[in-house]
């Protein structure tokens, strides 16, 4: 049995939203007395250099809230309900999948999830999960994982059109996703899947999700750490 | 985004680590370059990228294709005979993006062959999606020889008694496909192919899961 040792966020609608004012003034009352209020401890250091005000210029990483965290976590579990054949079968469909030539990693089996890179879990999100998953998984759990991937993929970079804007029908995807979630996982409604409910809007102030890749340059990172020179300073 | 915003900066960052003395002439020399860079004006406009690559010099069986054969008799007014006329690619860069044939041996275990395409005078609801065969092109044009996957059944009527069959109707139609290799043979201009696609084999049956590429530009 898993047992919970994350904080749970159950889905509480209507969404207190914070805005540039209240986010400001909660934040300032908060470094005055010096104690957490409504969850702000102080106001921010970078607060006086970001050109745009505080709850607007915060963007959710998709590459660390969705694919690193949340999708692993939720694929995990999934292919621990499935017998070994089939989660054998799948390992191996996954593994040979062809792609275009310009994707320089493909997918990786599920038994190897703990060295997988961003990626090739993207490629599974986007592409290789439901073909691969959605006759054998029950039918309810598959279509509440589509859920989840459409409304994924009509942020990431889509250009297709209906007949509601394409924020509003991912937004309302991932609304009904994280409200039905308790009923096929336990203990996963922790804060990086409560962070989905704001993707939405996240897409309409900064755009596809596709570009807003905060770690263009992480990689370079621990290039610097490791070629350093000398202590670093406080 | 632009990447290259912050190479000054990176350059700051292994100059502090590593101790040096004249830090304010080299900031002001790297800002020069980043500067005379970016006021550059490019001269070279940015002409159009579309190539034919690999020539086949040896391609007797599609001379004799009955497909090109038709298609060359009502679209080019030479009078001569296709051999003369028209040449094959195992490959073509179109709008910037390299495309393969079936022809192209070279391909390894990558399937970059499987495209979709608009087809003229046709609904922009529906979508089409085919296997590139051979590229060709006669004296004006180019084309691509396609095989086309025929559409089936959706994939949403899966999950016709599922209690979010209303929600995910609509996006899951539009980014899956369920489709099988049709044996028809079209060939359509370069220009009207879009995309590349993901096929999906399924052991059981011959139809297939085709999804289009959703983004060509994003960081790995």
């Amino acid at each position: 049995m898993p047992i919970c040792k994350k904080r749970q966020y159950p889905l509480s609608l209507p969404l207190n939203i914070r805005d540039p004012k209240s986010f400001a003034t909660h934040a300032r009352r908060a470094q005055i007395i010096n104690q957490s209020l409504y969850g702000h401890k102080g106001r921010s250091k970078f607060a006086n250099i970001l050109d745009v005000p505080f709850p607007l210029s915060i963007i959710c990483d998709y590459q660390h809230v969705s694919l690193l965290r949340h999708f692993r976590d939720v694929v995990k579990v999934i292919s621990s309900s499935l017998s070994i054949q089939t989660r054998k079968n799948i390992d191996y469909n996954l593994r040979n999948q062809a792609f275009p030539h310009f994707f320089n990693r493909k997918m990786r089996g599920i038994d190897e999830f703990s060295f997988i890179k961003a990626s090739e879990l993207r490629n599974l999100l986007l592409y290789g999960f439901i073909p691969n998953f959605y006759d054998i998984l029950p039918l309810e759990k598959a279509a509440h994982i589509c859920l989840f991937i459409c409304g994924i993929r009509l942020l990431h970079c889509s250009n297709e059109n209906f007949e509601k804007s394409r924020s509003s029908l991912a937004g309302n995807l991932l609304k009904i996703y994280y409200q039905n979630h308790d009923k096929f996982y336990e203990y996963l409604q922790n804060f990086v899947l409560h962070l989905h409910i704001h993707f939405a809007t996240n897409y309409d102030r900064h755009g596809a999700l596709s570009c807003v890749n905060t770690f263009a340059q992480e990689s370079l990172i621990g290039y610097i750490a490791s070629n350093r020179n000398g202590k670093l300073t406080s | 985004m632009n990447l290259e915003g912050n190479c000054v900066l990176l350059i700051l960052f292994f100059l502090n680590l590593l101790g040096t003395r004249h830090l304010g002439d080299l900031i002001m020399h790297y800002y020069n370059i980043d500067m005379s860079l970016s006021n550059k004006k490019s001269r070279v406009l940015p002409t159009t990228l579309d190539t034919s690559l690999d020539k086949m010099s040896n391609a007797l069986d599609f001379f004799m294709n009955k497909n090109i054969l038709t298609h060359h008799d009502t679209n080019c007014d030479c009078n001569e005979s296709v051999d003369k006329c028209v040449t094959f690619y195992q490959r073509f860069c179109i709008h910037g993006r390299i495309f393969h044939s079936t022809s192209y041996k070279k391909r390894g275990l990558c399937n970059s062959y499987a495209v979709q395409y608009l087809q003229e005078n046709a609904s922009k609801s529906l979508k089409y999606f085919g296997e590139i065969i051979v590229f060709f092109s006669n004296r004006k044009d180019s084309f691509a020889l396609l095989q086309t996957f025929e559409n089936q059944k959706m994939l949403s009527e899966y999950f016709k008694l599922s209690q979010f069959y209303e929600n995910i109707e609509q996006p899951i139609n539009a980014f899956y496909h369920v489709v099988k290799r049709a044996n028809r043979f079209v060939c359509v201009p370069v220009k009207n192919i879009i995309k590349h696609c993901i096929v999906f084999t399924k052991n059981s049956s011959d139809s297939l899961i085709i999804t289009p590429v959703s983004s060509y530009v994003e960081h790995d």
